[in-house]
């Protein structure tokens, strides 16, 4: 487990430089003029004349050979300097921080309801088997699994906003504009985890341990808390960080929708103007992320795992 | 161990009850707050709401600026009102005053020019007093002496000098300038003129575009401009793509703001722009999607205000090579593409049929309606062309949802009259390139026929001339350049328009291209705003009038 942490951690710089590359040709690959895409986006109706064209790359620094404009960004990025948007001309790092911090908070929040939402429903419907509220916990899970995230989120909007007029319909600032991307985000993941933490916990129940233990007379509460499912806990949180970084994709979509000024909704702009400089620092900050938090999640993992000898 | 965990789950569910109750107060006492204002404005609302035309939505407006200057108690009110607004397109250039963010700052009054357009698009003064053409490529401006920026610097003849030496040598100058270069000789303080690089007659209107707009000397320091400008509101706040923040400008040269500020959300989603206005959570929302305006109409208090707008979705034909090139199968694609049908049935209502580039609202755009029974008229074309000529693409792009729908229609339509047809749909860049290079038969394309300025010259100029920069027709005919190059010459508003007029029959005649649709504009206005104007150009929405019940 230790040496397939150190090798992922070695092989970030890799990742992270493949991807860099990835980015810096995204114009390329979908065709895209980027000098042509930056005009679109400063003034959409300016004609793209060679001159404009030709003053706009210059000014990009489009006119010097990719290679070249690869090796001098790279150096710049060792040095801290992601360089500037396109677009807006302005620093992408602050911009790109900003928005990582709030889509952070978002999918950390949606990730953390998700496991302990999950922890107590799984955990409710193993200790109920095939009683009523395994029944319900589960059909509901079921459901849920299944909506995905563009029609889940203005089902939300609807009921929550609308209908109830219990939350504001999106935007940002104040604490309860996270409840709407917390939970579009979380549901997802809660009906999931629900369902691996009842499955885990059924198998626990049958270790010998856990019937050792309830032989014993330990109280059935004991029983179930301190040794089946603290086992099931462990297969919940790996999947819990593993799921943080693949959220961030949902993120997108429910940013949009919301209109929370995120990571996601940051890359989505970026990869519309074609602004090359912004998509680069968001995906170098998300890929980093996730690579942060799959170690993180492996060393909880390993943390919380009981030992052999207590198996 | 039963009993323990009932005691628990019944903890948990007194718990939500109670959150649930909290909660149902709150929205009970929010839907009793806007039922007293909605009853107060009903017989308004009702009145507004089947008001479909920017005059009438005007007229409503300035009325209700009247109310409130005779009723000292809406005046108070105002004075503390901050205007939540929703806009679709978020600045994405750092506020720079030569890229499209200038549309915001002129939205939210924060910035201005030397000369603005009046509702019917001709230039009145603003910044400038007065101005005369001094000769062929002089005009010479009077300035306002009682002007301060927002950062308390004097407004003057050299700041002016500063603002256009800056806007005239960007990388990519304001299409409002059709091109022209512009240098300034500052005559004193309050005199300034401005020489243009050829003789023009309609700078006055160039000048009053929002990318003309004139800002304090320390804005040209950095890189974006920054945006201090000399409006009624000052910026305080923007958070890039989320919300830009305005508070009112106490030493503006005008009447002083009624509102103490106001809010602007970027929310790129229509859904999401149209559910915040019906939660009461923003005042104005722009781009209502069609799918939403059942449901906003049918609430009794926000008032729809839509109007026919300066663009027009049309099929831009390769005049150069392919099929298009002939003007007989040209005119079978215009005589089987059935507008109406597309606009009223397809986009229900929410577009206008187009005739020709230019819309209804234009008195001097040619109306002529298509001769009897275009279809058959089409069909006997079609069938008497070359087999080879009778296959088109239709090329289209993602980012405006009608396109793709208009495509599908039109491809069923020239289909009906025996033509072969294929629809493509991509990412707008590369397909505007191989446009560009001639590779396109049919390109279905929207676009703005004025450029911040209500004067045809540089769209005709851009798009039909042979050294036009946006030609996607690749329309290059000299008898057709000549005319446009007649306009250099004219400075009456009327002559200029006799000549558009003249223009535009000259390609509708030609088929040059195959106007389809012309947008709408479609705000939502919660009815305890008063004193809202929207123009036909968008270019204002933020005046010293605005305030709130």
């Amino acid at each position: 487990m230790r040496s397939s942490r150190l090798e992922r951690l070695l092989s970030a710089p890799l990742v992270l430089l493949a991807f860099s590359f990835l980015a810096f040709l995204l114009p390329e690959l979908q065709g895209i003029d980027e000098a042509r895409a930056t005009l679109l986006a400063r003034s959409e109706g300016a004609e793209p004349t060679p001159e404009v064209l030709a003053a706009i790359s210059a000014e990009l620094g489009l006119d010097r050979p990719l290679v070249v404009r690869f090796g001098d960004y790279l150096t710049d990025v060792l040095s801290g300097d992601f360089g500037q948007s396109n677009i807006s001309r302005t620093d992408v790092l602050p911009q790109v921080w900003r928005a990582a911090v709030v889509s952070g908070a978002v999918v950390g929040l949606a990730i953390g309801t998700a496991v302990i939402v999950a922890s107590i429903l799984g955990i409710t419907a193993a200790s109920w088997r095939d009683r009523w509220p395994d029944r319900l916990i589960t059909s509901v899970s079921r459901v849920l699994v299944a909506v995905p995230i563009h029609v889940l989120t203005p089902l939300l909007v609807f009921v929550g906003a609308l209908w109830l007029d219990l939350v504001p319909t999106g935007g940002w600032g104040d604490p309860e504009h996270y409840i709407l991307p917390v939970l579009a985000l979380a549901l997802g993941p809660t009906a999931l985890f629900s369902q691996v933490v009842r499955s885990e916990m059924l198998d626990a129940l049958e270790q010998p341990y856990v019937r050792t233990a309830m032989a014993k007379g330990l109280p059935w509460r004991r029983v179930v808390w301190l040794h089946a499912a603290r086992v099931s806990l462990v297969g919940v949180l790996t999947l819990g960080s593993l799921f943080i970084a693949g959220t961030l994709g949902g993120a997108v979509i429910a940013e949009v929708i919301l209109g929370v000024p995120g990571l996601g909704r940051l890359l989505h702009t970026a990869v519309i103007t074609s602004d090359v400089p912004m998509f680069q620092g968001g995906l170098l900050i998300a890929i980093t992320a996730g690579i942060l938090i799959g170690l993180l999640g492996d060393a909880l993992s390993a943390a919380l795992s009981p030992p052999e000898g207590h198996r | 161990m039963l009993k323990r965990r009932s005691l628990i789950a019944t903890i948990i569910a007194a718990a939500m009850f109670v959150a649930a109750c909290g909660s149902d107060d709150d929205a009970v006492a929010d839907s009793e707050s806007d039922t007293e204002v909605s009853q107060s404005d009903s017989a308004e609302t009702e009145e507004d709401s089947s008001d479909a035309d920017t005059d009438d939505a005007a007229d409503d407006a300035d009325a209700s600026a009247d109310e409130d200057t005779d009723t000292d108690e809406s005046a108070d009110a105002g004075d503390e009102g901050i205007l939540r607004v929703a806009l679709t397109f978020a600045p994405d250039s750092g506020l720079a005053i030569e890229s499209d963010d200038a549309s915001t700052l002129v939205k939210a009054g924060v910035i201005e020019g030397l000369v603005r357009s009046d509702a019917s698009g001709q230039p009145t003064p603003a910044l400038a007093e007065s101005w005369e053409r001094v000769d062929a490529t002089t005009w010479e401006f009077a300035l306002r002496s009682d002007v301060v920026f927002h950062d308390g610097t004097a407004f003057n003849a050299d700041a002016v000098a500063i603002a256009i030496d800056h806007i005239s040598n960007v990388a990519a100058p304001p299409r409002s300038l059709g091109g022209l270069t512009l240098t300034t000789e500052v005559v004193d303080d309050t005199t300034v003129r401005i020489i243009t690089s050829d003789p023009d007659p309609i700078l006055p209107l160039r000048v009053s575009s929002r990318s003309m707009g004139i800002l304090a000397p320390a804005a040209y320091e950095s890189e974006p401009t920054e945006p201090i400008g000399t409006g009624p509101f000052q910026l305080t706040g923007f958070t890039p793509p989320d919300s830009l923040t305005v508070e009112r400008f106490d030493d503006y040269w005008g009447e002083t703001a009624l509102l103490a500020g106001a809010e602007f959300r970027f929310l790129p989603d229509a859904r999401a722009r149209a559910t915040a206005i019906r939660a009461d959570e923003v005042d104005v929302a722009d781009g209502i999607p069609i799918a939403e305006l059942e449901a906003i109409e049918e609430d009794g208090s926000i008032d729809l205000i839509r109007f026919d707008l300066p663009r027009t979705a049309s099929l831009y034909s390769n005049t150069q090579s392919g099929p298009m090139a002939d003007a007989e199968l040209r005119q079978a694609v215009s005589l089987a593409i059935d507008n109406d049908a597309i606009a009223d049935e397809l986009l229900e209502g929410q577009f206008a049929a187009a005739r020709d580039y230019f819309g209804a609202e234009n008195a001097w755009a040619p109306a002529d309606l298509p001769p009897g029974d275009a279809v058959e008229q089409a069909r006997a074309i079609v069938e008497a062309a070359d087999p080879a000529d009778r296959s088109l693409t239709i090329w289209t792009y993602t980012g405006r949802d009608e396109l793709a729908d208009i495509a599908s229609v039109a491809q069923a339509q020239l289909q009906d009259v025996g033509f072969e047809v294929e629809v493509e749909v991509g990412e707008y860049t590369p397909i505007e390139e191989r446009v560009f290079a001639g590779e396109h038969d049919l390109f279905l394309g929207s676009r703005g026929y004025y450029f911040d300025i209500a004067d045809a010259g540089a769209l005709f100029t851009s798009d039909f001339t042979c050294e036009g920069g946006y030609n996607l027709n690749l329309y290059c005919d000299a008898e057709f350049d000549a005319l446009v190059a007649g306009l250099a010459d004219v400075d009456s508003t009327d002559e200029r328009q006799a000549l558009f007029g003249e223009a535009a029959a000259y390609l509708q005649e030609r088929n040059i291209g195959i106007p389809v649709v012309h947008d709408r504009a479609r705000y939502a206005v919660r009815d305890d705003v008063d004193g809202l104007v929207i123009d036909p150009f968008e270019l204002i929405l933020l005046t010293p009038s605005v305030s709130l019940n």
